[in-house]
């Protein structure tokens, strides 16, 4: 007994052709034997009207496929194809498989979608989403105006853990990144500086460019990274799971129970850590002032505040605000507007920091530009 | 468990007044508490339900039966409010709940509970906090924390899952899921539960605690229950009256011994493979299972 099929070609009388088939017919048998087959049935000189299956020893559930697979693409071509000689087993497997006059297996894949289609998918996509979004803002705004009026509706025991988890948790890395930003700055600037003897500026520049900006932002995409793809990929699961559903049916409303908590979390952490990112960013910027600019601490300090004020400290701080709410808003919309699985957290969750990250720069050079017309106005 | 274990006067009167809360639907002279007509849902370019009319009593064990991915589930999510569907209304009381304000739809959610598929326990909850959360969130003028763990615990006692209460959903086996959904679902005291496959994937001895559960639930409190299933022999020992969906449609409805006896060949079939598969056993589970 060898794992291979023979195919052996007999010319019928009438003038087609009969193939019969000996050995295995199995996946095992290879992709050589399912190519001799199907070339055999195509290009036999005279046309294969049967296939005797009698001297096959096996036919395994991938051979019952193929065959009932090259029998159906016959017969839509309009030439019948028989399959005869089966043995009991073989019949009863073609039959399991069964559907002998069914070519649903046979309909071709979709033609994959042209570019003009899949830009009018996109646009309309695009706008279904726009009004998703508009629906959610909705939503927020109503949950948060009930908020206000009837604090004790807000689901306020789970705040002090969300806190925790985004705020306290986060510390060393916001801390350690502002730091590094800082330090860069001031690497970057010093030689500059130097050169024009302007040494003692560098305060000016690092000080200013973290309050006003830089340590706002570093810390919100740390908190986007952390805490925004926690929030879709936990609100997610949770729509995934129905618990979303459930919520619901219980009278509870997501955005009250769910949203709530985490707007005012991050709205109250996020300038906490922002705060502390000034002061490390500031310190980066003192190592590289002492390092190579032969700055004295006192000196460093002096400069910081005369150049800081009060005004660009909130526009730091207003900003943190401002990304905390637009990183929870953007995650549980996206997680909340989960669909399908586990794939689908996935990519609510990649969904949710990328749109998280364009906003979150595009709000900035919204919100520094309304800040420079105010300090020039 | 006995009443008498619901701490002071006091913690009593306070959740009385909650039971008592406008707990009545209007049912407008008519015997159906529910509603559904000419239901029908498309997904995409699928028409899932196609023109479902029903009427549920008041009081009644309502079985929804069919085949898997016929639309049950959809279905009950129209029944309870959770979606709307395509075309046609659904009303409970004589009211269609679809275009209820939203004041009044969060009312209804209150007096109706629904059990999911899969539990939908909060992940992030024991199992007494799950059971305790539309108390705790709800309750009007906030119930003493006291009372909400009684209440909470009393329920989870009926449906047998006091040793459990500490639990987390996700150390629960099938069974203990599907039991805390239902205690979740009966804790507002609702007047009608939805049930989604209560004993879909269970051994036939927690499945008929289950059904054991469910009837009594419905005898005792006058729960109306519109239970979801592909389980017969589960349908044949809770159903007052059921409706089989064939092909987005409604092939049979009626009492029990009407659909069974009804000549639809889709119906015999679906019957007779169910009825071959398993004879479930008798089982008294009462002791542990009602107050
Ligand atoms: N949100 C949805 N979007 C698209 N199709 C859905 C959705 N929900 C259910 N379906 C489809 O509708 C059909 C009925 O689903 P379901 O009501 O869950 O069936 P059942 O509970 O009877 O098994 C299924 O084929 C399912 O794929
Ligand atoms: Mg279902």
């Amino acid at each position: 007994m060898s794992d291979t099929l023979r195919i052996e070609n007999i010319e019928l009388p009438d003038g087609g052709a009969e193939l019969r088939l000996g050995g295995r017919l199995t996946l095992a048998a290879g992709a050589a034997a399912w190519d001799q087959l199907r070339n055999r049935c195509a290009s036999t000189a005279s046309e294969v009207r049967r296939i005797d299956l009698s001297a096959l020893e096996l036919v395994d559930g991938a051979g019952a496929a193929e065959l009932l697979s090259l029998r159906a693409r016959r017969s839509m071509a309009g030439r019948p194809l028989e399959l005869v000689g089966a043995s009991e087993e073989t019949g009863q497997l073609l039959d399991l498989y069964g559907c002998p006059n069914d070519h649903t297996c046979l309909k071709e894949a979709p033609p994959s979608p042209t570019a003009l289609e899949e830009v009018g998918k996109a646009t309309v996509g695009l706008l279904e989403n726009a009004r998703d979004v508009l629906d959610e803002v909705g939503a927020l705004v109503s949950a948060t105006a009930r908020a206000i009026r009837r604090p004790r509706s807000v689901n306020w025991r789970e705040i002090p853990q969300l806190m925790e988890r985004a705020g306290a948790d986060g510390v060393p890395i916001i801390a350690l990144i502002n730091f590094l930003v800082g330090l860069i700055i001031a690497l970057q600037a010093a030689d500059q500086l130097k050169r024009y003897g302007a040494n003692v500026f560098l305060a000016d520049l690092v000080g200013l460019t973290m309050t006003r900006e830089l340590a706002a932002l570093m810390t919100a995409i740390i908190v986007a990274g952390r805490s925004g793809a926690a929030y879709a990929a936990e609100l997610g699961t949770m729509r995934v799971n129905e618990e979303i559903d459930a919520l619901r049916s219980l009278g509870l409303d997501a955005q009250r129970f769910l949203v709530m908590p985490r707007v005012i979390a991050l709205a109250a952490v996020a300038p906490l850590l922002t705060l502390l990112g000034m002061v490390l960013g500031c310190l980066g910027g003192l190592v590289v002032a002492m390092t190579s600019l032969e700055l004295t601490p006192a000196i460093y300090w002096g400069e910081l505040q005369r150049a800081i004020n009060l005004l660009d400290i909130t526009e730091g701080l207003t900003k943190s605000v401002l990304f905390a709410i637009t990183i929870v808003f953007i995650s549980c919309q996206r997680g909340l507007g989960t669909r399908g699985g586990a794939a689908g957290v996935g990519r609510s969750t990649t969904s949710a920091v990328v749109a998280i990250l364009f906003s979150l720069i595009v709000l900035d050079a919204i919100a520094s530009t309304l800040f420079n017309s105010v300090r020039n106005g | 468990m006995s009443r008498a274990g619901w701490g002071d006067a006091a913690q009593l009167a306070a959740l009385q007044e909650l039971q008592a809360e406008g707990l009545t639907l209007d049912a407008r002279g008519s015997d159906d508490l529910i509603r559904a007509v000419a239901v029908t849902t498309v997904f995409g370019e699928r028409t899932v339900l196609d023109g479902i009319d029903l009427a549920i009593r008041r009081g009644e064990v309502f079985v929804l039966m069919g085949p898997s991915g016929c639309g049950k589930t959809t279905m009950l999510r129209h029944l309870c409010g959770l979606r709307a569907p395509t075309f046609g209304t659904v009303s409970i009381g004589g009211r269609d709940i679809h275009a209820l304000p939203a004041a009044e739809l969060h009312a209804l959610r209150l007096r109706t509970g629904m059990a999911f598929q899969g539990g939908a326990l909060l992940g992030s909850l024991t199992v007494e906090e799950n059971v305790a959360l539309p108390l705790r969130e709800n309750a009007g003028r906030q119930l003493p924390r006291e009372v909400i763990r009684q209440v909470a615990r009393a329920k989870l006692d009926m449906v047998g899952l006091l040793p459990a209460a500490e639990r987390m959903p996700a150390d629960l086996s099938g069974g203990m899921c599907k039991r805390a959904a239902i205690a979740r679902a009966i804790a507002l005291d609702p007047e009608i539960v939805f049930l989604d496959e209560p004993t879909a994937g269970l051994d036939p001895i927690t499945a008929a605690g289950i059904d054991n559960l469910i009837v009594k639930l419905n005898a005792v409190f006058g729960i109306t229950m519109v239970v979801v299933t592909h389980d017969l022999p589960s349908a044949y020992a809770i159903a007052d009256r059921m409706a089989v969906f064939f092909d987005g449609q409604v092939a049979a409805f009626g009492t029990k011994d009407q659909v069974l006896e009804a000549g639809d060949p889709r119906i015999r079939d679906f019957v007779d493979r169910r009825m071959r598969d398993a004879e479930r056993p008798e089982i008294d589970v009462a002791r542990h299972m009602i107050l």
